[in-house]
């Protein structure tokens, strides 16, 4: 079976990188939902980040890139939050309309930065970090040494908002505001003030992880080059039932698949290339509608007020 | 004069003036003037004759699209999956007219292939009505995530059993049978047949419109118990209106395939389940607004590539930011009307 | 270290132009249980609200050993001493209770260690056992309450104030709820607890106060005071005279609840354990009972609306438990006691008028289209025939005044010879006239022919308009007589809870 080990190692070294984007979405997010928003036009403000990320990256090196990534997403989580708390716009428009406005906005900028007929430029991207001592551990060791700072960074982002929402009183406050927000404003909770910040914070995270999927590779935009990643995220902190480790899982699931995806183009992995390319959406939906399942069972045994 | 107590449609248009307004800066921050922009925009849109008919093709799916959300909205039912039913209606009428009876002259060959695509589409969408009732699942994410399983079907089935047997560079399928072609109309520039299909619709939604079933929807959006003495409990309503919406954009996809594209081909999931969710947001469910709300939205598209080509520097993709501006302002305008109350 | 003495000195009180309170004093004492008893819509809240700090009386003041204070918020009262354990509990029921006294607290940090000392410290001292660990939502409703009250005691309340705190728990945890109150009022603590469960008051209260209509009717040392007194000064009266005797009618039975039982697991405030009652033709079942025995529920089951945990519902011998729709189809009509379920306040009344039983009239559709004109004609008929003012079909709902939407609502569910009517409060908060018109509709109804199901807590009316009477109390009916053998003695015992003599 020797064949079989690189194998395996090679498409979790390959899944790793592909985490990272879906990782920052989703806990951007997780933030989100605690406050009891859903945020639908995450993928618009990933797309954004993407293009801003590049262009930054063009101007003042790859973390500039990063954090204009980021500054453009809180923006536009600015944006969401001030239309669907102050302008009483129901989220799901608003967030459709981020999107479209997202997708086009993202397209311009990129057309901008590198018009038809010019030579393209190519961002600096992400620095390569290399960990030889890890590259002894099996099956994951080729994963962590060739992984990143992005990758490292996002597990980082995860542990910080695991301990965030555990251990201070404003994570509480935010989940109290989400559970019950009449309880909440009566025990002297700002509700608005909580969900507008969110709402930054989770369109600052859905622009960096943006960011992250040209500066983590190619160092170009190409338009929709996220393919699906926000609203992915969306069901991995549905999966993950808003827990920060249980997106670190649920994001590698549909990495590792993606990961095959990238693999069956180069060989022949026996099944069609369509359908490795189908499976990481299809393995979140399937595992979206165990978690909806399970959820909805749980819900008719405990007593309610 | 307070601004509040002017009509509705009103001071909707008033937020979409202020939005476009917005546009027309961005546009000129990308280096175009005040009087190209405007003008640019406009001649792409309706200003020579070809403008005007790319504008009518790009608003009769977006018609039929958006008038097949539109119950679903209503009963309180947000689906955003039109693209991956536009596909699978193609699909299914596709493979119909390759496969299935190939030979059929146009009088058959047409109504069974817009048979076909409504039945595609509304097979499409019935998966996520039943996730919803079933098991809870979200229909946003549901229909979001299997928009993308349908890109990934139909470049599989592009690869191998419909396949084009004359090869080709891009993934498509052979030429549809002439007797499944949509005839086009007597023009300038390409307009088929089935753009009357929107018309059509129209009048069939100003019809529906008004009968109990369109009447108790709207109850089970509002008033779920009263809407189930009344004959419609929730969870059919759910399934009717996604069936619905899954039928016309089956439709649409059928539209696309017979009267514009000739033959399947591969492509990504555009904007068109954001765009005709809009369209129904905008023209607020009444059928009329939705046409109108349409070739506003065709207009941003066709004005943008008019624009490009005028100025060079403006990308066409602008159009798709002032359809999100547009909904956006028009969505603060119409909440501020609830918020009033 | 004792309690502080929080009062009421002639506290007064309305919203919009109603008199919520008037005139009301009570005292409550440290080392005494205070009951604060009425029924609901009598003012209690309000009071409790008072003593909290979280409303401001608009006359007369809130007095803390025997000085007049102003409570500016529940900042104030927390720091004053005064805990409040709410009627729908004030707990982030996703967090666990450390992380709910977290919420509030001064601490950035959450040091979950030092928080559950001091919550198990004072609940200790109470003799409160509770799990500090789990999220309130999987504690028992007992549970939540007595973490409640931990929570307040961790924040150094010397003064408990508990709203309706039995209303939603069983009799073993109500027993165990009263022990640790009477153990904090004999080490020194003040308590008001303020309730509509009069068979409980006994076992825990010293002082009773009881609030009717906004107004102190009686007031005294629980031993003073026997049961059916206090359900009377409740009440308002229960009338002395038997009412005049109806013509028995022998006929088919129409509405028939078997067994019905529901919310066991929810909680839900009134359980209903094993119901059963049945209505013939032309007869009128009033159904009798203080407020919060589940009245609501029973009202949904019978009309179908809500399906029962256990048991059935059958109209003219088909089945309709649970089903909406069909028990339409045979001609059930339903008045809720919330008339926002029965129609829709933003749209104009001919749409609601649509809503009833005639949704499949034929004649209101032409090739499938609506006819709104004739829709409208059928709603102008109905305003006009029972007198709604303006008879206006295109006005929304939620522009006329409560009597008027009222009427409304019962001339529609009235309309077109029903075969079962059920009605849960139809003249709650009525005016003499409104509430007269309806009640001869109802008679008229039931002379046609309908069974009649009336539930309501106007003794008045039910004893004026039925002929059969039943008491729902602690989910059972546990008493049921024609009209004609009405014995004020029985009612009042039943509707207490006591136990009534075969």
């Amino acid at each position: 079976m020797t064949g079989a080990a690189p194998f395996w190692a090679v498409v979790i070294a390959g899944a790793v990188p592909l985490c990272t984007p879906v990782i920052f979405a989703a806990l951007g997010e997780v933030v989100l939902e605690d406050a009891g928003r859903f945020n639908v036009g995450i993928e618009g403000m990933m797309l954004l980040g993407a293009a801003a990320g590049v262009a930054g990256s063009l101007g003042g090196g790859v973390w500039c890139g990063l954090a204009a990534g980021g500054a453009i997403g809180a923006a536009f989580g600015l944006i969401f939050g001030l239309a669907v708390g102050i302008g009483a716009v129901d989220e799901v428009i608003a967030g459709i309309a981020l999107d479209l406005i997202g997708v086009g906005a993202s397209t311009v900028l990129y057309q901008i930065l590198a018009p038809a007929g010019h030579s393209n430029h190519t961002a600096p991207v992400e620095p390569s970090m290399n960990l030889p001592l890890l590259d002894h551990v099996p099956l994951i060791g080729l994963a962590l040494s060739g992984a990143g700072p992005f990758f490292y960074l996002s597990v980082g982002f995860a542990v910080a908002t695991w301990w965030w929402r555990r251990f201070s009183r404003a994570g509480l406050r935010l989940r109290s505001v989400g559970f019950m927000p009449i309880v909440a404003e009566a025990r002297g909770i700002s509700v608005r003030r909580y969900q507008l910040a969110a709402a930054v914070v989770a369109g600052g995270a859905a622009g960096v992880g943006g960011a992250v999927v040209p500066l983590a590779g190619i160092g170009v935009f190409t338009p929709g080059m996220t393919g699906g990643a926000g609203f992915v995220a969306l069901a991995v902190v549905i999966i993950a039932r808003r827990n920060p480790f249980g997106v670190l899982g649920g994001a590698f699931v549909f990495a590792l698949f993606n990961s095959l995806a990238l693999l069956s183009q180069t060989r022949d992995l026996g099944l069609p290339v369509e359908l490795w390319q189908a499976l990481p959406y299809a393995a979140t939906l399937a595992l979206l509608c165990i978690a909806s399942a399970q959820r909805r069972r749980v819900r008719a045994h405990v007593p309610s007020a | 004069m307070n601004v509040r107590s002017l009509p509705a449609p009103l001071r909707i248009a008033g937020w979409i003036a202020a939005g476009l307004a917005v546009v027309v800066a961005l546009v000129m921050a990308t280096g175009a003037d005040f009087t190209t922009a405007v003008t640019g925009w406009f001649s792409g849109a309706f200003g020579n004759a070809y403008g005007a008919t790319q504008t009518l093709l790009y608003a009769a799916p977006l018609v039929i699209v958006g008038l097949g959300v539109a119950p679903a909205l209503r009963a309180g039912v947000i689906s955003v999956g039109a693209g991956g039913q536009m596909i699978a209606g193609a699909l299914a009428a596709a493979t119909f007219a390759l496969e299935v009876a190939p030979g059929l002259p146009a009088w058959l060959g047409l109504p069974l292939g817009a048979l076909a695509g409504i039945a595609g589409g509304a097979l499409w969408a019935l998966a996520p009505a039943l996730a919803f009732n079933r098991l809870g699942v979200s229909v946003i994410l549901f229909t979001l995530l299997t928009n993308y399983l349908a890109v990934d079907l139909l470049a599989w089935l592009l690869r191998t059993a419909l396949r084009d047997p004359a090869g080709a560079a891009t993934p498509q399928s052979a030429p549809l049978p002439a007797g499944y072609l949509l005839p086009q109309l007597p023009v300038p520039g390409r307009l088929h047949d089935a753009v009357l299909l929107a018309v059509a619709g129209v009048l069939l939604a100003l019809w529906w419109g008004n009968t109990r079933g369109a009447f108790l929807v709207d109850v089970a959006g509002r008033r779920p118990d009263l809407a189930a003495r009344c004959g419609l409990p929730a969870d059919r309503a759910v399934v009717l209106t996604m069936l619905a919406s899954g039928a016309a954009a089956g439709l649409a996809g059928w539209m696309q395939l017979a009267g514009v594209d000739g033959r399947l081909q591969a492509g990504g999931i555009d904007s068109i389940g954001f765009a005709g969710l809009a369209v129904a947001v905008l023209g607020r469910g009444n059928p009329i607004g939705i046409l109108a709300a349409a070739l506003l939205y065709a207009s941003l598209t066709t004005g943008a590539n008019g624009l490009e080509m005028v100025t060079g520097t403006t990308p066409a993709s602008i159009g798709t930011v002032a359809q999100g501006i547009v909904l956006l302002s028009a969505a603060l305008a119409m909440a501020q009307r609830r918020s009033r109350t | 270290m004792n309690g502080r003495a929080v009062a009421l000195r002639a506290a007064c009180k309305s919203y919009d132009g109603r008199r919520v309170l008037s005139d009301v004093s009570l005292t409550v004492a440290p080392g005494r249980i205070h009951a604060l008893v009425g029924e609901n819509g009598a003012g209690k809240s309000t009071a409790l609200s008072m003593l909290a700090g979280l409303v401001r009386p608009d006359g007369g003041t809130v007095e803390i050993d025997g000085r007049p204070v102003v409570l500016a918020g529940r900042t104030a009262s927390i720091a004053a001493g005064i805990g409040l354990v709410p009627q729908h509990l004030s707990l982030v029921l996703e967090l666990t209770l450390v992380e709910n006294l977290a919420l509030t607290g001064p601490h950035a940090l959450v040091r979950r260690g030092r928080l559950r000392a001091a919550l198990l410290a004072a609940a200790e001292a109470a003799g409160l056992a509770i799990r500090p660990d789990v999220p309130a939502a999987r504690l028992g409703f007992a549970e939540r309450q007595l973490g409640e009250l931990a929570i307040a005691l961790a924040q150094g309340a010397r003064t408990l104030l508990l709203d309706e705190p039995t209303s939603s728990i069983g009799p073993y945890e109500t027993g165990r709820l009263f022990d640790r109150l009477r153990a904090a009022a004999a080490d020194g603590a003040a308590i008001l607890v303020v309730t509509h469960r009069v068979d409980e008051v006994r076992q825990y209260a010293d002082d009773v106060t009881v609030l009717s209509r906004g107004e102190v009717r009686l007031q005294a040392p629980a031993a003073t005071v026997d049961d059916v007194a206090l359900v009377r000064a409740m009440v308002g009266h229960i009338p002395e005279r038997a009412p005049r005797d109806r013509p028995r009618r022998t006929a088919a039975v129409r509405l028939a609840v078997a067994r019905v039982a529901a919310g066991a697991d929810a909680g839900l405030a009134g359980r209903l354990n094993d119901v059963s009652l049945s209505v013939a033709a032309g007869e009128i079942l009033g159904i009798l009972g203080v407020a919060g025995n589940g009245q609501g529920v029973l009202a949904g089951i019978a009309a179908g609306i809500r399906r029962p945990d256990a048991g059935s519902v059958a109209v003219d011998g088909t089945a309709i438990t649970g089903d909406p729709a069909a028990a339409r189809r045979l001609g059930l009509a339903y008045v809720p006691e919330e008339r926002r379920h029965a129609l829709l306040p933003a749209a104009p009344l001919a749409h609601s008028a649509l809503l009833g039983r005639r949704i499949d009239a034929r004649d209101f559709a032409r090739r499938g289209m609506l006819r709104w004109d004739r829709i409208a004609t059928y709603a102008r008929e109905l305003l006009e025939r029972h007198d709604v003012r303006p008879p206006d079909p295109a006005m929304r709902a939620e522009a006329l005044s409560g009597g008027n939407q009222q009427k409304f609502l019962v001339g529609r569910e009235l309309d077109g010879a029903p075969s079962v009517v059920v009605l849960h409060g139809p003249t709650q908060g009525l005016d003499l006239h409104a509430a007269a018109a309806i009640r001869n509709a109802v008679r008229a109804t039931a002379d046609a022919g309908a069974a009649v199901l009336l539930i309501s807590a106007d003794v008045d009316e039910v004893l004026d308009l039925s002929d059969r009477v039943g008491v729902l109390s602690q989910g059972r009916i546990v008493d049921e007589f024609p009209v004609s053998a009405y014995d004020r003695e029985r009612v009042g015992r039943a509707m207490a809870g006591l136990t009534v003599p075969a």
